[in-house]
């Protein structure tokens, strides 16, 4: 087990009081694996992921849980000062997890060139002279596919296209081989056509150094290739989890159904793109019962009153959601989705 | 680059010419002339004969083709009023002092000013910023010469520890400087406070805290770079300004800088000396201009100097 999350929460403050932006998130994560994270802008995935690392903005704040990292305890409540914590956790960045953003177009300093960039994450966690960490930074440039290397690292961001850059910033993160990688939304602010060549530079580069992966993302397209697992999040919470084909084609969270539901199809009939109807709760004041209630067209009436615990579907899979207490009516399951057990069934 | 240089300096040559032509018409629009003061009663002959000699009698177009035949050749005659001295005299008998007195109030302000904006972003105190919000609120809005009469009251005649008559040994500077950098100093300190909080929330600060980079060489490396650019801008300006003399400070001083020297050639009508001055301080200003504007491409690697 290469981390472990237990009972996250984060919070926001804002001037209309607190945002409880993570609540109560577990999860793990083995070594070599790719976990995906898939949930709507603004679920908290980015915060949970922020979280791990200390890299909150200035108003957020880890309220409660545990996090372990490779048998090491580092969550910032198992610190006693902000010091010793940011001490710790500056020997972990970079060096046993490296971090990959959404926009490569403002995570790049514009004022220090590539080279300097990169060799920085060399320079911080290993005893080497500049020479070395510049022949390193060369060989990272060449290993995410970037030509004319020696001219690049002495380019600034602004000289560089936005698949470039993306590149630059997974050089960063996996410049000395780190354990874990954190990938929140690295493709979603490039072209389509960069987008597939990011993907595969981060996925072969992974699976030669054997990093695992947490990907962040709503492209459900990108987890269906990437990931070996997948946590399905809404409003700050996990509300299904297991192997990425128990959630693409045995999902049993209304939610997952909807996200599954919204993906356009291009061999389908030429029908109606299906959106899940209203908005996210406002986690100002987080819901008493389910948060997906409002939004829910299976709703119990209990989801208004208690939120679900997970209820086990195999030894991989959870979901929480009442419809799978056994005393839940049976519903009707959207056409789609059947589909989509038609062919689970048909496989194992 | 060399092109650029190239290219801005012919454009401040012709900055000095409009400059030139502007301050020669203003200055001949001002009744009066250097002979005819009401303090000055000379007979009728003696001011004809005057006029004649500095060649005041002529259309104002030839005065005017004549002067800036002058200026361009650097050769601005004798003071009118100063009898035998020449402008470049007076120029290099004021200067040096308005010089030494800018100089050390400049690098004074940018000292401070940075060194207390850096403190205040970075502290989490609201105290701290708030007594720094209120000192530089009224750096900003006291005028310079309310602070040096403060300051001449209090360190130079009730308690007195510091000179306040000229520029004689360095701890003559002390009062002066202070004086002129209250204003400055809160300007910088606001600035550099500001744009390093902006600097601070920027994304590719994540980035580098994601690299395990420590707190200090955040600051020092990401920030500071990227955060001074506004403060440049500000003290280039600041700068000419600055060595260029002020009337008043020099006044309460009584430092014979150029400021004072600028003032006093104006209420005298001295057109030569005028004229000279102007020209003088319009080489700084535009030296100084492009010399900020070198600096900041050299600061952010987007800035390009060929347009």
């Amino acid at each position: 087990m290469l981390l472990e999350v237990n009972h996250l929460s984060t919070e926001f403050k804002t001037d209309m009081g607190s945002v409880q932006a993570v609540r109560d998130v577990s999860f793990t994560l083995n070594s070599g694996e790719v976990l995906g994270i898939v949930g709507e802008s603004g679920c908290g995935k980015s915060a949970m992921m922020r979280s791990i690392l200390g890299l909150l903005s200035e108003n957020g704040q880890v309220t409660g849980g545990s996090i372990v990292f490779d048998g090491q305890e580092i969550g910032r409540t198992a610190f006693s000062s902000e010091k010793e914590y940011t001490h710790k956790m500056n020997t972990l960045r970079g060096s046993q997890i490296g971090m990959v953003f959404q926009d490569p177009m403002t995570f790049l300093n514009p004022s220090l060139t590539i080279g300097a960039q990169i060799e920085e994450t060399i320079l911080n966690h290993n005893r080497i002279s500049r020479q070395q960490a510049a022949a390193r930074a060369l060989e990272l440039l060449k290993m995410v596919g970037i030509h004319d290397p020696e001219q690049r690292l002495k380019q600034y961001p602004f000289q560089l296209s936005g698949g470039m850059r993306q590149r630059i910033i997974i050089a960063i993160a996996i410049a000395n081989e780190p354990k874990l990688i954190i990938a929140d939304e690295p493709t979603t602010a490039l072209d389509v056509t960069v987008q597939a060549q990011v993907l595969n530079i981060l996925k072969d580069v992974c699976a030669r150094l054997k990093t695992s992966i947490i990907f962040i993302t709503h492209d459900l397209g990108i987890i269906a290739e990437l990931a070996d697992r997948v946590a399905v999040m809404y409003a700050g919470k996990i509300v299904e989890y297991g192997q990425v084909d128990e959630i693409f084609y045995h999902p049993q969270h209304p939610y997952t159904w909807g996200l599954l539901q919204s993906i356009p199809q291009v061999n389908g009939e030429n029908k109606e793109l299906y959106a899940i109807p209203g908005n996210p709760p406002d986690l100002h004041t987080p819901p008493v019962g389910d948060a997906f209630y409002p939004r829910n067209p299976y709703a119990l009436n209990i989801d208004a009153v208690l939120q679900p615990p997970f209820f086990k579907v195999t030894n991989t899979h959870y979901a929480a959601t009442w419809l799978l207490d056994p005393r839940a009516p049976k519903v009707d399951v959207p056409e789609d989705i059947r589909e989509r057990y038609a062919k689970w069934k048909k496989h194992y | 680059m060399t092109s650029y240089v190239l290219k801005r300096l012919l454009y401040g040559m012709l900055t000095l010419l409009v400059l030139a032509t502007v301050v020669f018409f203003l200055m001949k629009s001002i009744p009066g002339s250097p002979f005819e003061l009401e303090d000055k009663i000379f007979p009728q002959e003696y001011i004809d004969n005057l006029n004649a000699k500095y060649g005041l009698d002529q259309p104002i177009y030839v005065q005017y083709f004549n002067y800036m035949k002058n200026a361009l050749t650097g050769n601005f005659d004798n003071s009118m009023v100063m009898t035998g001295m020449s402008v470049t005299y007076i120029i290099g008998r004021s200067f040096p002092a308005s010089l030494k007195l800018g100089l050390c109030a400049f690098f004074f302000s940018l000292i401070v000013g940075v060194a207390l904006g850096t403190a205040g972003a970075l502290s989490k105190s609201k105290k701290f910023n708030y007594v720094i919000s209120v000192i530089t609120s009224l750096g900003i809005s006291v005028p310079n010469f309310f602070v040096a009469m403060l300051l001449m009251i209090l360190l130079g005649v009730k308690i007195p520890v510091l000179p306040i008559v000229g520029l004689k040994t360095p701890l003559h500077y002390i009062l002066p400087t202070l004086a002129l950098s209250f204003n400055p100093i809160s300007m910088i300190c606001r600035l550099t406070r500001n744009s390093l909080r902006d600097v601070l929330s920027q994304d590719y600060i994540v980035l580098a805290r994601s690299k395990g980079t420590s707190e200090r060489r955040i600051v020092l490396k990401h920030c500071l770079k990227n955060a001074f650019l506004p403060v440049l801008t500000y003290s280039g300006p600041q700068f000419s300004a600055l060595i260029t003399g002020s009337f008043v400070i020099e006044s309460l001083f009584s430092i014979p800088g150029i400021g004072y020297e600028f003032v006093s050639s104006v209420s005298g009508r001295d057109y030569t000396l005028i004229m000279g001055l102007a020209v003088f301080l319009g080489v700084i200003v535009i030296l100084i201009n492009l010399l900020t504007d070198i600096l900041s491409a050299i600061l952010s690697p987007q800035i390009k100097l060929e347009k």
